[in-house]
């Protein structure tokens, strides 16, 4: 035969201790976050396999205490320690006591029969037959640790171990009926068989273990993974709730809001009625003035209940009142609503002239509250800087009502601009957030759009779109 | 009100314009907010009505129960729906049993269910506040022009029982037969009285009962005696 077996041996010992090291080195790291012991025992398996290995293959080189006794019992430990490791990974450790105990029996047992008879043939029997029955205890933890979680790795573990074992036994029993020596120190195919088992085992055990490492960590990802999915989810789920409650609140304020204000509504539209009522029937020109500020009077509470109702239908949805209606003579009665805050805030409105005739289906009221919104939003916005103007135009592009509001302001923000209009979303200290909000929602249900942009020359551009009616002859 | 209020008598100079104002019509406001109450106040003075206001529901029925004298004259009741202590639907429940009066509800708020309600238990109308002062002004004559009627009937009703009570047995039997569209000799046939007799009593339950012709003494007999 032209191999050595010591040679052979030595080279196994040594493969044994480089990759417990090299895999402590690459998983210890990985693993940074979760227990050791298992690994620890992997490795340490792994280092006294190695050891053992050696001293094997440095009988007669050695005194035999380190060659038979310690070879022997480091190997033993070897194989318990490795059966620990994947209880560990499988969760169902054995208790310490009990390894130790088994470790100190299995030495014990082993020395006093080296020391009490007289060949190897009882010791080696004896310890042959127990690396047998622990291999096959690692085939068995391997195997419920592949089906448990599914693992490749431990797949080629517990096959890795069945060839020892198998190894083993015939080993074992070759022995028994007399066909070799007990020592492994030949030069026969005996000899190359074992080493050759051993190669095996100790390259397809550690890549079984390495690859239980990886899915293990690729598990892990993933339940970390699933689990941020889930906190993402309870926290999205969470300002949806807020939300709602806030709107139901609104709804429920909304409602109470309505009830009260049209108490004090009433008794002015019925004082100022009655005050109408009161004044001469033909008109002098004493009375004309005080008439038309008593007309003024009625039609504006009018229409602040009018406003009441319609934010109650929006908390408690209902048909909206459409109607073909001109939108070029709307947008400046609108404006001169609005005219008096905007002075107060020195506010300049500029109504651009030349409007063309432009006809929407819509409702008044709702349309108008848009543009008070818009106009109320830029007045604000102007409050921090100089000049402060703002434009209004209107223009028919291809079928569409376009009405162009544009301030002189600082504009928005890149954090204001992604999102505004949300509900609720606010940059006032005392705004609710819902006033653009609910515009682009009746925008939406006029079957147009509101956007909010920067113009190219500074300033916030809001731009309402229509569906325009045909401009016919009436 | 009840049916037969004592008149109250004019005294002082301002108790006669109380009560051309009240023969117009008496409008009573039961509503909790007092600037509603004020306003409509206002409003009906100015139109030369008698108002009176009440600021609960409680409030109202004390008044009502003292049963105190009142000038003649129209009335209605003009009441909120939503007020603390009794709403306008409760008390409108308790006036059921002994009530003629026309009732007009208001409310702040469309509330369908309420109006339904309302309007089943037998409420004029049922009017969403801010209300317009034509149409509340309009639904009020409406009102009173309801009571009018309604007092116009209550006291022809309660002149002729009266009158019927002073009719005498005789008297009643011919009538009946007479509705009956018998002639003056079959009745005479019929109750074993000569038929001068007959045309006497005839006469004389004519003008007890103060009717002058046949039709419209078969149309009381008709309501009354059956």
């Amino acid at each position: 035969m032209i191999f050595d077996a010591r040679t052979g041996f030595l080279s196994i010992g040594l493969l044994n201790l480089i990759i417990a090291v090299a895999l402590w080195g690459v998983l210890s790291r990985q693993r940074a976050n979760q227990p050791l012991t298992g690994l620890a025992f992997w490795c340490g398996g792994g280092l006294f396999v190695g050891v053992s290995t050696i001293l094997f293959a440095l009988r007669g080189v050695v005194p035999e205490l380190l060659s038979f006794t310690a070879a022997n019992v480091l190997m033993f430990v070897a194989l318990a320690m490795r059966t620990q490791s994947l209880r560990l990974e499988l969760g169902e450790p054995e208790s310490y006591p009990r390894l130790l105990l088994g470790m100190l029996a299995f030495t014990v047992v082993y020395e006093c029969l080296r020391q009490f008879t007289v060949d190897n043939q009882l010791p080696f029997h004896f310890a042959v037959l127990m690396f047998g029955f622990m291999s096959l205890r690692v085939v068995g933890w391997a195997w419920r640790l592949g089906r448990r979680q599914g693992s490749l790795g431990a797949f080629w573990i517990a096959g890795a171990y069945a060839l020892l074992a198998i190894t083993y036994v015939w080993r074992l029993s070759s022995v028994a009926l007399g066909l070799v020596e007990t020592t492994i120190l030949t030069r026969e195919i005996n000899a190359f068989f074992l080493i050759f088992a051993a190669l095996i085992s100790v390259i397809f055990t550690n890549i079984g273990y390495l690859g239980i490492a990886l899915e293990q960590s690729i598990r892990d990802k993933l339940a970390a993974a699933a689990a941020q999915a889930r906190a993402e989810e309870n926290q999205r789920l969470s300002e949806q709730l807020t939300q709602l409650d806030r709107q139901r609140c609104l709804g429920t304020m909304s409602a109470s809001l309505g009830h009260e204000l049209n108490q004090p509504l009433t008794a002015i539209l019925t004082n100022a009625q009655t005050a109408l009522r009161s004044l001469p029937r033909t008109p002098s020109d004493a009375a004309a003035p005080t008439r038309d500020m008593l007309d003024r009077i009625v039609h504006n509470t009018q229409r602040a209940s009018q406003i009441i109702e319609r934010i109650r239908g929006f908390i408690r949805p209902r048909t909206t009142q459409c109607e073909p209606l001109a939108f070029d003579q709307l947008v400046p009665e609108v404006v001169k609503l609005i005219a008096a805050e905007a002075r107060a805030q020195r506010v300049t409105l500029i109504l651009e002239p030349n409007a063309p005739p432009l006809r929407v289906m819509g409702d008044p009221i709702q349309l108008s509250q848009i543009l008070i919104n818009v106009l109320r939003n830029a007045i604000e916005a102007l409050a921090t800087v100089e000049r402060r103007d703002i434009r209004i135009g209107l223009s028919d592009a291809g079928g569409r009502a376009i009405l162009r509001v544009q301030d002189t302001g600082p504009g928005l923000t890149p954090e204001t601009r992604a999102r505004v209009g949300e509900p609720f979303f606010t940059t006032k200290a005392t705004g609710l957030g819902m006033g653009l909000s609910l515009s682009q929602t009746i925008a939406e249900q006029h079957g147009g759009t509101l956007t909010i942009t920067n113009a190219a020359d500074g300033g916030a551009l809001v731009e309402l779109s229509l569906p325009a009616l045909p401009v016919d002859a009436g | 009100m009840p049916d037969n209020p004592r008149p109250r008598q004019i005294v002082t100079t301002s108790d006669q314009a109380l009560a051309a104002r009240c023969a117009r019509g008496r409008i009573l406001v039961i509503d909790d907010d007092a600037e509603i109450l004020t306003a409509f106040g206002f409003l009906f003075t100015l139109e030369g009505y008698a108002c009176e206001t009440y600021s609960s529901a409680p409030a109202f029925l004390a008044v009502l129960h003292e049963n105190r004298p009142q000038f003649p004259g129209p009335c209605c009741l003009l009441c909120d729906v939503s007020m603390p202590e009794m709403d306008g639907l409760e008390l409108q429940r308790q006036l059921a049993q002994d009530e003629n009066t026309p009732l007009i509800l208001i409310s702040g708020s469309s509330g369908a269910e309420e109006a339904v309600t309302g309007l089943h238990a037998g409420a004029l109308d049922f009017l969403i506040k801010p209300i317009e002062t034509e149409a509340l002004l309009a639904v009020v004559a409406r009102a009173l022009a309801v009571d009018r009627q309604g007092q116009l009937d209550r006291m022809r009703r309660a002149n002729l029982t009266a009158r019927l009570a002073t009719l005498t047995e005789r008297e009643r039997a011919v009538l009946r037969r007479v509705a009956q569209g018998q002639t003056n000799y079959e009745i005479s046939q019929d109750i074993a009285i000569a038929e001068r007799t007959v045309k006497l009593y005839r006469q004389r339950a004519m003008e007890k009962l103060g009717v002058a012709t046949l039709p419209e003494l078969v149309r009381i007999v008709d309501e009354f005696i059956y």
